[in-house]
């Protein structure tokens, strides 16, 4: 009997992880389509996998490992898993928010397809998905030290993408937003 | 020489301390916007399949925790899952 209620509380707990699931494959892969079909093997394999899972740890972590061992297991054999698809701005651009906020998505969604994937999936389960150092390092395999200095890396990478020179396709027409004169006769 | 700034970022008080840091605050929102859309159907009808598959051989066989060794629960549950580009 165990087997059947544990099975259905691991269903709760998948079902209630689908959304961040879907996240983090939409912050992996940039892509929306891509991302859902992701999310949807991810969580197939965690159902064939649940026995692995220990009581007590960061479920979502535990689906993250899952997920992005499958996405570089994917992307190893197809390319098309391994570039940054731009998707993710343009939705985030519908949602409610101020003029200088929305183009500032925009920038950065464009920065974070510029970063090292490790480096942005780092950056993303840190901030965007609330992990703990400790709880990245497990989902990436890699040392806490590892995660703090690919955070950092990303950061300033994005700062300085986002507070430099931009970039010559950030800035569509020079002629429109500047209004600046030339002083060269 | 690269901590200027402590990042104790928790689930609660993330809000609080990442309103000064214009990346933190991009991102979340950035996924919180994937986060906040309706689950799509086919989500929850693979779950379905999924589960009807699984409570199928748990009635029919030793309730024990059987160690499944092998994936033997994603491809028996149907060809349109979406799992062609597995395996």
């Amino acid at each position: 009997m165990t087997a059947k209620s544990d099975s259905a509380a691991f269903r709760a707990d998948l079902v209630a992880a689908i959304p961040a699931l879907r996240s983090f494959a939409r912050g992996l892969c940039g892509n929306r389509d891509l991302a859902d079909d992701l999310a949807q093997e991810a969580m197939v394999k965690a159902w064939a996998a649940q026995d692995s899972y220990r009581q007590g740890t960061n479920f979502k972590a535990w689906l993250y490992t899952i997920l992005r061992n499958h996405f570089y297991s994917l992307s190893r054999r197809a390319s098309r898993f391994a570039a940054w698809d731009p998707d993710l701005a343009a939705r985030a651009l519908v949602t409610p928010a101020d003029q200088g906020t929305a183009l500032h998505f925009a920038d950065l969604e464009r920065g974070l397809g510029m970063l090292p994937t490790e480096q942005r999936e780092a950056l993303m389960l840190i901030t965007a998905q609330a992990l703990s150092y400790e709880e990245a390092a497990e989902v990436m395999g890699c040392a806490v030290g590892t995660i703090k200095s690919r955070v950092s890396r990303a950061r300033s990478a994005l700062t300085q993408f986002l507070d430099g020179p931009a970039m010559p396709h950030s800035r569509p027409s020079p002629s429109a937003s500047e209004p600046e004169p030339e002083t060269v006769s | 020489m690269q901590g200027s700034k402590p990042n104790a970022e928790r689930q609660d008080d993330s809000s609080k301390s990442c309103a000064a840091d214009p990346i933190s605050l991009g991102l979340q929102h950035l996924f919180q916007s994937v986060v906040d859309e309706p689950i799509p159907d086919e989500f929850m009808a693979l779950l379905d399949k999924i589960d009807s598959a699984a409570s199928a051989k748990h009635t029919g066989n030793t309730p024990a925790s059987e160690p499944e060794s092998g994936p033997e629960t994603g491809p028996e549950t149907g060809p349109d899952t979406g799992r062609e580009t597995g395996q």
